[in-house]
């Protein structure tokens, strides 16, 4: 029984650990591989709790293994957006300019009634209210509502309503540019590189890079390291 | 970067530290596994003495080595190869020389498995 309480009390500390170590996020802003990997330690760290004869190393070294592997994948997805994208997939659009893109429903296997349901958690009871929605690499469902519908801000007082318009994408993200994004913003890279030109920017300067269909963009440069 | 620096290097550590316990456990098996040979030799020729002293030899090395193997050996097989020990100090010391040779003959099968077990092969591994 002491054994039991000793290697329970160790493991316990090493994974609290490892989670302080990972700066990990709540179950469900989990991405996929995170999710995976918490799933993981969890179930490793209870076999030498009920089984003596695995030696204590027996869980610890995976437990270590999996929460270093999971920093340097972050790591590397936060460099390089194609490993990113690798590792976690990428965002998708399913309604956009107010329409259901019903064949990336089905690619995703998102039925109207989950979208209903996504929806219904977000306080918006119609769909009509809503311009464009995009379903997160974890899972969750963002959504944009029509300017009809928008909250009305300090800013919005006396003023006319805008014409709806989808919310800026990032076209530009660690230096790579997002061909989607560009695309669903109605614009190329020649454009994007005019932009850049404009400003005294290259590529490789970028770290973050906004624009919405109306044109309008934004620019995060990336710190001088 | 300074996590992603710090986990490189725990791999790395821990390769080493892989790579280290392998050669222990190889090295450890041999060892054993060279004066079983000899006490089993020892024992088809019924010579007494020369058993027991090879019997305690092996206890000694295996004393000398059986903390560190705890750590990444399951302990099943530890509890076996301690089994054959205690049985074989009793036979050495009723001279049963047959069950002698009986029980070096499986504790140098289990000093086999126990190297066998512990290395990376696609059968281990799937």
């Amino acid at each position: 029984m002491s054994i039991m309480v000793l290697r329970t009390l160790v493991l316990y500390l090493l994974i609290v650990f490892a989670l302080r170590f990972m700066g990990k996020r709540q179950i469900g802003e989990l991405q996929p591989g995170e999710l995976v990997t918490t799933i993981l330690i969890s179930n490793i760290a209870a076999l030498p709790i009920e089984d003596y004869k695995i030696p204590m190393l027996g869980a610890m070294i995976p437990i270590i293994l999996l929460f270093c592997l999971e920093i340097i994948v972050s790591y590397l997805g936060s460099r390089h957006t194609r490993f990113r994208y690798l590792a976690t997939g990428s965002p998708k659009i399913i309604i956009k300019d107010g329409l259901v893109d019903q064949k990336m429903m089905d690619k995703l296997r998102i039925s109207a009634g989950d979208l209903l349901e996504e929806m219904r958690q977000k306080d918006i009871y119609d769909i009509r209210q809503v311009q464009f929605a995009i379903i997160e690499t974890s899972g969750k469902i963002s959504f944009y509502k029509k300017a009809d519908y928008q909250n009305a801000e300090k800013g919005d007082v006396l003023r006319k309503v805008p014409q709806s318009a989808n919310p800026p994408l990032a076209v530009v993200t660690a230096g790579t540019i997002i061909k989607n994004a560009l695309h669903c913003c109605g614009k190329d890279e020649r454009w994007l590189l005019e932009v850049l030109k404009t400003n005294g920017l290259e590529l490789k300067d970028i770290y973050l890079m906004t624009c919405d269909s109306t044109g309008q963009y934004s620019i995060v440069e990336a710190m001088k390291r | 970067m300074r996590r992603y620096v710090i986990s490189i290097f725990v791999l790395v550590l821990m390769a080493v530290g892989i790579t280290a316990a392998l050669f222990y456990v190889k090295d450890t098996t041999d060892r054993l596994y060279t004066i079983a040979a000899s006490a089993m030799q020892a024992a088809k020729n019924e010579e007494y003495e020369e058993t027991k002293e090879y019997l305690l030899q092996l206890k000694e090395a295996w004393k000398q080595r059986e903390a560190m193997f705890t750590l990444f050996v399951r302990h099943d097989h530890i509890d076996l190869l301690t089994d054959s020990l205690a049985k074989l100090a009793v036979y050495v010391e009723h001279r049963n020389f047959e069950e002698v040779e009986v029980q070096l003959g499986t504790m140098m099968y289990q000093l086999k498995n126990v190297w066998e077990s512990e290395l990376p092969t696609f059968t281990n591994v799937f």
